[in-house]
């Protein structure tokens, strides 16, 4: 079976060093991680395996969410990052979310130099395998349609 | 909505009633239908089918002996749905993080020139 799997490639007239230092430098990663209103008042990265991959969002007016810590997966600097929000630090695994609109979550993102900048894919992959099945059955393609409140549910989706 | 999407992911976590449900996409089918592929017993088929029901995801309904069973689309909308915001999230993230990293690269120019 199909495992829940989004994909998404760019090409980013920029080098794979800068690109590298948006994916794990904390003061950058807040400034592109979330959407806007959501903001990131907090990022702590540990840049080795089992190493800490933390991010607080926080919508205007609400308290910070502060969420079990994620792990850091695999580094390789300038090429692939991996880490994951179903494991803790030091590979400990998180227990299972209260709200089950959250579903653990694996970021996988690769650089690679390509004309002149860097061909960034990021795969982000799900918990919910069943999710997908459903998907594919009823023939699923892209929606851009944007929904109301839409904000709010990313917010929790985070 | 919370409750509902969970309730939806636990019925079609089997493999048994995941099953049931690609078929009915396709169109309604009896309770003999659906069971005919799988090798289980009936009493057991049907606990699957209640579970579906109960999750909202399918309704059925008894004409004489048959019994026939129909999807409901509401809440395989919202896991649709779930998955649009997912890729609308991921595509603004590679919006921004572009966006920051050209703005590096251009910096990284000057001091160079």
């Amino acid at each position: 079976m199909t495992d829940l799997t989004l994909t998404i490639s760019r090409q980013i007239a920029a080098s794979p060093a800068n690109v590298w230092r948006c994916l794990t430098e904390p003061d950058l990663l807040k400034r592109w991680f979330a959407p806007d209103p959501v903001a990131v008042p907090e990022v702590e990265i540990d840049l080795t395996p089992g190493g800490i991959f933390r991010i607080v969002m926080q919508m205007p007016g609400q308290d910070p969410m502060d969420g079990d810590p994620g792990c850091v997966l695999l580094v390789e600097p300038e090429r692939r990052i991996v880490w994951t929000a179903a494991l803790g630090p030091g590979f400990v695994p998180n227990p299972p979310h209260t709200n089950a609109d959250d579903f653990y979550m694996t970021a996988d993102m690769t650089l690679e130099p390509s004309q002149g900048g860097t061909l960034y894919t990021a795969r982000a992959l799900h918990a919910t395998p069943a999710a997908v099945t459903a998907h594919e059955a009823m023939g699923f393609h892209d929606g851009w349609g944007t929904t109301a409140g839409q904000l709010e549910d990313l917010a929790k989706t985070l | 909505m919370t409750n509902h999407l969970d309730t939806f992911f636990s019925a079609i976590a089997d493999p048994t009633r995941r099953a049931v449900v690609e078929t009915l996409i396709r169109g309604p089918a009896t309770v003999g239908t659906l069971h005919a592929p799988h090798d289980i017993a009936l009493p057991t088929f049907l606990r699957h089918i209640k579970v579906l029901e109960t999750a909202g995801l399918v309704r059925s309904h008894k004409t004489g002996r048959v019994r026939t069973v129909h999807i409901e689309a509401a809440p395989l909308g919202e896991a649709e749905r779930w998955l649009t915001r997912q890729r609308q999230l991921w595509e603004g993230r590679v919006d921004r993080l572009a966006d920051l990293a050209e703005e590096l690269e251009k910096i990284d120019r000057k001091d160079t020139e």
